[in-house]
């Protein structure tokens, strides 16, 4: 499972890095909370998402937005890959 | 009595020193702490001269409220910075204002990586600690009598200008929208937009005014607007377009949660689409929906009553109380109904103008066209926005005459990004443009011609996020062969929107 979504996580985080050009590496990890830090900001969840539901071929619809996907990168992860095709 | 300064407003009677003034997470402030903290911060901000800029950069928080009253009450203007701009933004801003003391927080200050340390005669007060040596006393550039507050803002060319509210202009504006809205003690009003924005400051200000109470909140999700508005019993919640597209697409939590408490809605910084407006109506019966249009330069401009929306959900509305809108033809005519012109406004929210830019204020605070009898001219604030008004006296927004872009309620300057784009090198030619877009109001897309040997996409995109606010990062960058030009030899800005918003038409 951890395994498996590793790519998601992979993906997640890479995605931050390039929204982020001053971030030091390591700043953000599986740990980090969607929710609480500055990672992303709404527009920037949004176009995450949509980047996910792509590259993973999940669909993502309203319910996909719950706060709780959203209090780890890792939480995120997990919820993407339970749900690709 | 009537307040005439804005720290003034803390003083009325309606700010009982136990009520609850502020909300920030856990952190409720009362009134009376509230004025503590105004008037300690006021204290580490003697030493300025009146009229002194003091620049805020600050996440949305108490500590960015307190700094905003503390200049007030030190006689000093307030320059408010949205937190997410970047080193080189920031700089402009403190540069261009010349701020004698910038409020900021470890975090900011350590993001700035030292773009503001050569500043001399700077103070860098950081979580209300003094950072800087005494800093040497330049010249202080004098400033308008009154001058509250400079709001930076962009055009449709240059850097951002800073617009110059007198205190006059901030209170008429808490007076009139606290007004229409219908604003009291008992109102608790959730603040999700930037202090730096006139309309996201406006529910600081008409809160305070009241004695109502203002829950602080950053939002990310859609779920977050809902739990604030459940957590707090929210009555009012202003927002933007793309706020208004998290709350009806993304989150789950608006249909099942009791928001009964909230009494109206209001958008202002974009045209709100029809499906939203029907989404938010659905989802939120009881709770009126009020559109209100503005630009900066004059505060907000009309307001749809929200008695209207159902009839005219594309409109703006018509004129603020105590203030004149009306449309001018390009050759100066008052413009009949149905006849579209540029919206001129006259009221006691038109701004100073431009600090420091006597030539652009010319053009935007122009002498009223119609005095009143046997007066000198006044000024109004001739908008740039082209609008039509109907038989009823209601106005209708038709688009800019420039190529100024407004996304997720931001104003964007597409030369400040063409320059951001050129400078990767990678191109030979960049035009940037607006594209209508449901959730962003206008989504920013970049035409350019790419040079030989250039930098790769990844590189280029690298280099905008480095560069620009995240606002005004491209959506996408198209690659083309040659730009459109007019016959004068101009980029035809007019043809790369017309051409992009047929074919997306054609594949809808």
């Amino acid at each position: 499972m951890v395994q498996s979504a590793s790519d998601v996580r992979q993906a997640i985080l890479a995605f931050i890095a390039v929204r982020n050009p001053g971030l030091s590496p390591g700043s953000v990890t599986g740990e980090t909370s969607l929710v609480t830090s500055d990672a992303l900001d709404s527009i920037g969840i949004l176009d995450l998402m949509l980047d996910l539901g792509e590259r993973f071929g999940v669909e993502v619809d309203e319910d996909s937005f719950d706060l709780a996907n959203f209090s780890s990168v890792d939480t995120l992860a997990h919820y993407i890959d339970d749900r690709r095709s | 009595m009537t307040p005439t300064r804005l720290h003034h407003l803390l003083d009325a009677a309606a700010c009982a020193p136990g009520r609850i003034a502020l909300v920030e997470g856990d952190e409720t402030v009362t009134y009376a702490a509230l004025r503590d903290r105004v008037a300690a911060m006021a204290g580490r901000l003697a030493g300025l001269a009146q009229g002194d800029r003091v620049a805020i950069l600050l996440p949305k928080s108490v500590s960015e409220c307190v700094a905003i009253f503390a200049a007030s009450a030190a006689g000093a203007t307030f320059v408010p910075i949205h937190p997410a701009l970047r080193p080189r933004q920031v700089r402009h801003i403190v540069e261009d204002c010349g701020a004698r003391a910038l409020v900021t927080d470890a975090h900011h200050h350590a993001a700035l990586e030292g773009a503001l340390d050569d500043r001399s005669g700077l103070r860098i007060l950081v979580d209300g600690e003094d950072h800087t040596e005494r800093p040497g006393a330049g010249p202080a550039q004098p400033a308008p009598r009154d001058l509250a507050a400079i709001l930076y803002t962009s055009g449709s060319t240059g850097l951002p200008k800073g617009v110059m509210l007198s205190h006059a202009n901030l209170l008429a504006g808490t007076r009139i929208v606290r007004g229409y809205l219908g604003i009291g003690p008992e109102d608790r009003i959730l603040s999700v937009l930037p202090l730096s924005f006139d309309y996201g400051l406006n529910q600081l200000l008409t809160a305070v005014e009241q004695g109502a109470r203002l829950v602080l909140r950053n939002v990310r999700l859609g779920d977050d607007v809902v739990r604030a508005i459940e957590e707090h019993r929210i009555t009012g919640l202003a927002g933007v377009p793309t706020l208004w597209t998290l709350l009806t697409r993304a989150a789950p939590r608006l249909g099942r949660a009791d928001l009964s408490s909230l009494r109206y809605l209001t958008n202002s910084g974009g045209t709100l689409p029809l499906d939203t407006i029907g989404r938010l109506r659905r989802a939120l019966p009881q709770a009126d929906l009020v559109l209100m249009y503005g630009l900066t330069e004059a505060f907000r401009s009309t307001w749809l009553p929200p008695s209207e929306i159902d009839r005219r959900p594309d409109s703006i509305g018509r004129a603020i109380p105590e203030t004149e809108i009306f449309a001018l033809t390009p050759d100066g005519r008052r413009a009949r109904p149905g006849e579209p012109g540029i919206l001129h406004h006259r009221g006691p929210t038109v701004s100073l103008g431009y600090w420091n830019r006597p030539g652009d204020t010319a053009r935007v605070i122009v002498p009223d066209p119609f005095p009143p009898a046997g007066r000198e001219p006044g000024p109004v604030c001739r908008s740039g926005d082209l609008v039509v008004e109907d038989a009823e006296g209601f106005f209708r927004f038709l688009g800019r005459e420039d190529a100024m872009i407004k996304t997720q309620g931001f104003r964007v300057s597409p030369g400040e990004v063409e320059a951001a784009l050129m400078e990767t090198g990678a191109f030979r030619a960049a035009a940037v443009i607006g594209l209508p877009d449901a959730g962003l109001g206008q989504r920013i897309h970049a035409v350019a011609v790419p040079a030989e040997g250039g930098r790769g996409t990844g590189e280029v995109l690298r280099h905008l996020r480095e560069a620009l606010a995240p606002h005004c990062v491209p959506r996408a960058i198209e690659e083309v062969a040659a730009l459109p030009t007019t016959p004068n030899g101009k980029v035809d800005y007019k043809r790369l929107v017309a051409e992009r918003v047929a074919a997306e038409l054609a594949n809808a």
